[in-house]
């Protein structure tokens, strides 16, 4: 009996001691990937912007709530032609390695960046930069070909961070962000300690771990038991029964990203704006948002979302499959037709449940459609051939305005200029007046003026319905009540800067 | 022996061959350009251009074979699309993972397999018996993945006994294991069912239950003996099938081996990495196959001459 | 497995048929095989007329509701039958019960029109439904808000179309490959040696992943590769027996009698080789059934909606925690056909080997 209760006790001081030791030292994220790559610029996809963006830093910031603060640099000024930017770089920063920042590793790192030779995917962001220059110690001057409004915005994006530059920094990443890199058991976890010369405020938490785990259920089931503190992209069919749970809530925050299937814009009959509009009114967009997605979406009401400059709501198409059937009949369709949606399989969000509605809600009025899935990157193969070679008629994609800027979410998406495989532009939507206003509205410096162009530009295209427009996305995270703190970016990205655990 | 040895040695080469033009010829039968897939998705016009250059896709099919299979003997089996890391660096790090579990799985099949099957093989044709061979039957007709899901609620998320996922500790071994080593374990309980049964009915056997020794040691000490010698053969073909079979478990698991990484590679259409790992765990097989048989020649010599 | 139904050896006579059939009806578990298999079968042929709902109708107001629910045996004026109330769900509030209206179930009601067997024939008669304007699920309903049951019943025919399919394509390769090899012997058969070793270098599912990574995803895929896979094994087969025939005493006695070998040969090698080419094509219709759900479990099978089982599987474990009943019932059809054809298959080789 004695010796019962003495193992207890016992027990009980290692749980107690373990769980502090636990509780002062390490967060634990469980996200669905491992990181392809930990080099800012050479992956493409929020799990792998998540781990660099705790290593390396960008020289301007994106806040949650969408305005752009000075970060790696402290300010910067424009020359009067918009073609000459100074910026000030901040003073006592180090990399993780000791390397003070100056000048010379944010020239090389730009430099290493546009470099046609390394062919980063985002090398667009900042192709408008001609040269990069060395002014003194902490400034350096970057010259633009053209005018170009959205610098600023770009300058946030994760893949632009400033590195350590001639090393290879999958395997020794070297930054200068709050976090340095410890391990990475591939396929696995992601281990970084805290940096102890970090310039701005240390993070309370020692370590940070990312873990990549793919089955839903099985990340779930890591933040009820305990084995993480954070599990992102949460089914909407698991909010009730997590939040359930005394220890977990689940965090629902909107996301810049808008899932949407467009339209080939050169394809019979998706070429008929009649036709795009009948489907736009034959889709129950708001049954969807709720009975698929459990309310945890935004139904669309403009190209771009929410938080992002630039957006103003320009309309909505509310479900009317009586309004469709006559769209098709003036079409020259009373019967409907016969076409193919091709859908992602768990790239976002209920992707495929909501094919299957849609297939359903398509039928309902007259048109038959073919749900075909590809894999990923098959699926980006196949969308990305030029107009007289594409075989696609309609496919979901999401955008994510991961800039927080329209430029980002409309030019890359609707200009003419755009047109895969060129381009973004994967639905060849082509209007001159949209393409002038899209073009003005990303040289001119006046924001009053952009929100205008671009309220103007999106209401041409909702209006001729380019896109089924259907919603944004949510990130829907399951944190651990004693995490406090995290961050959970509208860029799709998780944030530890000031985490603490209790 | 040694005339045997060499023997079989030899006739594993034109099957390593053979695997090695299958591999070779899944990016050329592939729809698409090959020097795309082996580019990536996301490469440019000059990269296709680079990588064409660089594994000669222009040439003929028997040059670019034999390039082929010199690149894959001097340990080059080129660069992942994905990760932009080398195939055999990743190889490195996620097959010993993948032995770790399959070895895992073995003990789990031998320890439990083998006394059900000895179990079963006393009273053929008792209740015992038939639970036994239909818990076999049911063992073998489950999807693995359901299994292995319906364990995660069970035991890790209703009971807390075991972690969800991952790969570190004994305790993190256990569900994989048992989850990968459940059909194993069925087959070997049959196994040992039908060979027990066949030396339980020899005469030696029979000779010494009539001179009265205890019916217990016999088993123990002559039947179970004899009767493990085929058993061994099925432990190496099921090593192979458990590296096959790791592909779903691991992908349950997130457990960091060869078989989740070929699925994800898969997905991602990176071929590279897909023609290593299906080639690695291929050849591992036909090697598996090879120490079993000359393990199996050294014990029954007789075999040696069939 | 080392106990394959090679070393199965029988005489072409005709007075073993009653004798293997009583042996295999003596043992039970082989009753149970064959009467799960033979249930299986008349799924598959009456499936639309059984299934009370086309397979791919959705009700997004109505999605993964659990069996039984709203479903009382007892009517509005207490009469007896299977009695039913409008269900719904709500992101917000859950599974909701209608109380205010009942309909009854009836059998052989007027639905949904169908047509089978390629348009062959069709009806609108389905063997029960409900009287009035509500659904009933007798197995619930999926994520999508898709009666469970008429999914299950329509998925019986893709399984067992694969099952077909991949033994066709073992029986079709495999036999004569085998048969060349045996019979013709040196180099040919050495070559076809080296090629069965080859294919059987990739153990398990390994060889249909290596096929659907090379030639795509989807269901006509997966049936050739798990047929494929299952080629070695035909030809081992039969390869086997033509040896053991080929020398025996009774061939070369007709050989000098002035009658041709082969026609001999095939004389006494089919009957010899049919018995385990029927046992193996029971065990492989149960590997094609799991492997098609492994390939759909990956992402690498069939594509949605179609029902097949290892799919339903797949997509329902992201709903195990709270709809568990969503991922049980695909996965019971499958222990359940899969468990049967590997007991016809036991049944049948111990039936047909006397020596066992």
């Amino acid at each position: 009996m004695f010796r019962g209760s003495l193992r207890t006790l016992s027990l009980l001081l290692i749980t107690g001691v373990l769980s502090w030791s636990f509780a002062q030292g390490t967060l634990i994220i469980a996200q669905g990937t491992d990181p392809t790559n930990l080099d800012p610029s050479l992956s493409t996809d929020s799990p792998s912007a998540t781990v660099s963006s705790h290593i390396f830093e960008t020289l301007f910031e994106l806040t949650p709530e969408g305005t752009i603060e000075p970060w790696l640099a402290s300010g910067y000024t424009v020359s009067a032609d918009g073609l000459t930017w100074t910026f000030d770089i901040r003073q006592g920063v180090t990399f993780h390695d000791g390397t003070p920042l100056t000048a010379n590793e944010v020239k090389a790192s730009l430099d290493r960046f546009i470099d046609p030779d390394n062919a980063y995917t985002f090398r667009f962001l900042l192709t408008r930069i001609s040269e990069v220059n060395v002014l003194d110690t902490y400034t350096v001057e970057v010259k633009l070909a053209s005018q170009f409004a959205p610098l600023l915005a770009h300058l946030t994006h994760s893949s632009t961070a400033i590195v350590m530059t001639g090393l290879d920094l999958d395997e020794t990443p070297v930054g200068t962000g709050p976090f340095e890199f410890v391990s990475w058991e591939r396929g696995q976890r992601v281990d970084l300690k805290r940096y102890e010369g970090y310039w701005a405020e240390k993070p309370g938490i020692e370590g940070l771990r990312f873990l990549a785990v793919p089955e839903s259920t099985t990340r779930m089931a890591l933040v009820e038991t305990g084995e993480a503190h954070v599990s992102v992209r949460v089914p909407p069919q698991d909010i009730a029964r997590l939040n359930a749970n005394p220890n977990v809530t689940v965090e629902n925050v909107s996301s810049v990203r808008t899932i949407y299937i467009y339209f080939n814009n050169t394809m019979e009959p998706m070429n008929d704006p009649r036709v795009r509009q009948a489907i736009n009114y034959a889709v129950n967009k708001e049954d969807i948002a709720e009975f698929v997605l459990g309310g945890a979406v935004r139904v669309s009401d403009a190209p771009v979302s929410p938080g992002v400059f630039g957006y103003t709501p320009v309309g909505n198409y509310d479900y009317d499959p009586e309004r469709a059937r006559a769209l098709l009949a003036e079409a020259g369709y009373p019967d409907g037709f016969s076409t193919t949606l091709y859908s992602p399989n768990g790239r976002y969000l209920q992707d495929i449940q909501i094919s299957e509605a849609i297939q359903s809600q398509l039928a309902e009025v007259g048109i038959d459609a073919t749900i075909e899935t590809l894999e990923w990157a098959a699926y980006l193969a196949k969308t990305n051939v030029p107009a007289e070679e594409n075989e696609v008629p309609l496919a979901m994609l999401g955008w994510g305005t991961v800039t927080g800027d329209a430029d980002y979410g409309l030019f890359a998406l609707f200009h003419t200029s755009q047109h895969v495989p060129d381009g973004s532009n994967r639905s060849f939507y082509s209007n001159s007046v949209v393409d002038a206003l899209l073009d003005e509205a990303r040289s001119n410096p006046d924001p009053a003026v952009r929100e205008q162009l671009y309220a103007d530009a999106m209401q041409i295209i909702w209006d001729e319905a380019a896109w089924l427009f259907l919603h944004s996305e949510t990130q829907l995270v399951a944190v651990r009540d004693n995490v406090e703190g995290l961050v959970i970016h509208p860029t799709e990205r998780y944030l530890a800067h000031k985490v603490s655990l209790r | 022996m040694l005339q045997y040895t060499l023997r079989r040695v030899l006739i594993a080469i034109p099957s390593i061959l053979g695997v090695m033009i299958i591999v070779f010829a899944m990016v050329r039968l592939a729809p698409g350009d090959p020097a795309q897939l082996l580019a990536g998705e996301f490469a440019d016009a000059e990269t296709i251009e680079l990588i064409r250059e660089r594994f000669g896709l222009n040439d003929s099919m028997p040059r670019q074979f034999t390039r082929f299979v010199t690149g894959v003997f001097q340990g080059d089996l080129g660069e992942s699309t994905r990760t932009k890391r080398l195939v055999t660096s990743d190889l490195a790090t996620f097959f010993p993972n993948t032995l770790e579990l399959a070895l895992g799985a073995i003990v789990v099949a031998l320890v439990f397999g083998i006394p059900a099957g000895i179990l079963a093989s006393l009273r053929p044709n008792s209740p015992i018996d038939l639970a036994v061979m239909l818990g076999a039957l049911i063992g073998v007709s489950m999807p693995v993945f359901w299994f292995g899901l319906l364990a995660i609620l069970i035991f890790s998320v209703q009971l807390g006994w075991f972690p969800v996922a991952g790969r570190g500790t004994l305790r993190h071994l256990v569900l994989p294991a048992l989850t990968l080593g459940l059909s194993s374990m069925a087959i070997i309980a049959r196994m040992t069912r039908s060979s027990m049964l066949e030396v339980l009915n020899q005469d030696f056997v029979r000779t010494a239950r009539a001179k009265g020794l205890f019916w217990r040691a016999i088993v123990l000490k002559h039947a179970l003996r004899n009767a493990l010698v085929p058993v061994v053969t099925v432990i190496g073909l099921q090593f192979g099938a458990l590296l096959a079979g790791a592909v779903i478990t691991e992908t349950v698991f997130t457990w960091p081996g060869i078989g989740s990484l070929l699925v994800v590679s898969i997905l991602a259409r990176d071929y590279p990495v897909v023609q290593g790992a299906v080639l690695l765990i291929a050849v591992s097989f036909i090697a598996v196959n090879l120490i079993v048989d000359l393990v199996y020649g050294f014990i029954d010599p007789r075999i040696r001459y069939d | 497995m080392t106990d394959s139904p090679a070393t199965v050896a029988i005489q072409g006579e005709a007075k073993r048929t009653p004798r293997w059939r009583r042996r295999l009806f003596r043992n039970p578990l082989a009753v149970f095989g064959v009467t799960v298999i033979s249930f299986f079968l008349v799924v598959v042929a009456l499936a639309p007329f059984l299934a009370p709902y086309p397979p791919t109708q959705q009700s997004l107001r109505a999605t993964y509701i659990p069996p039984g629910v709203g479903v009382s045996f007892r009517g509005p004026e207490g009469q007896f039958g299977i009695w039913v109330n409008p269900v719904t769900r709500s992101p917000v509030g859950g599974v909701r019960v209608d109380d205010s209206e009942a309909y009854p179930v009836r059998l052989l009601v007027r639905g949904d029109p169908w047509t089978w067997m390629f348009g062959l024939i069709g009806s609108d008669l389905r063997l029960f439904g409900v009287d009035g304007p509500v659904r009933f699920y007798a197995l619930g309903t999926d994520e999508q808000g898709r009666d469970l049951l008429s999914r299950l019943i329509h998925g019986a025919w893709i399984s067992l179309f694969i099952g077909l399919i991949s033994i066709a394509i073992g029986i079709g390769v495999g036999v004569p490959a085998g048969a060349i090899s045996g019979f013709l012997g040196g180099t040919t058969d050495m070559i076809v040696q080296r090629v069965i070793d080859t294919l059987l270098a990739f153990p398990g599912i390994l060889l249909a992943i290596v096929l659907v990574a090379t030639f795509g995803t989807g269901l006509g895929n997966v049936m050739i590769a798990v047929g494929v896979a299952s080629v070695p094994i035909y030809a081992r087969l039969v390869r086997g027996s033509v040896l053991q025939v080929k020398n025996r005493e009774y061939v070369e006695a007709a050989a000098a009698l002035g009658r041709r070998r082969l026609p001999t040969l095939f004389h006494h090698v089919i009957p010899n080789v049919m018995a385990p080419i029927i046992v193996q094509s029971s065990l492989q219709m149960a590997t094609a059934i799991l492997f098609a759900a492994g390939l759909g479990f990956l992402g690498l099978g069939a594509r949605p909606p179609q029902p097949e089982w290892g799919l339903m599987l797949a997509r329902g474990r992201e709903y195990l925690a709270v709809a568990p009943h969503v991922a049980t019932f695909p996965g019971l059809a499958i222990v359940f056909v899969v468990l049967g054809f590997n007991l016809l298959g036991d049944a049948l080789r111990d039936a047909l080997d006397p020596r066992m």
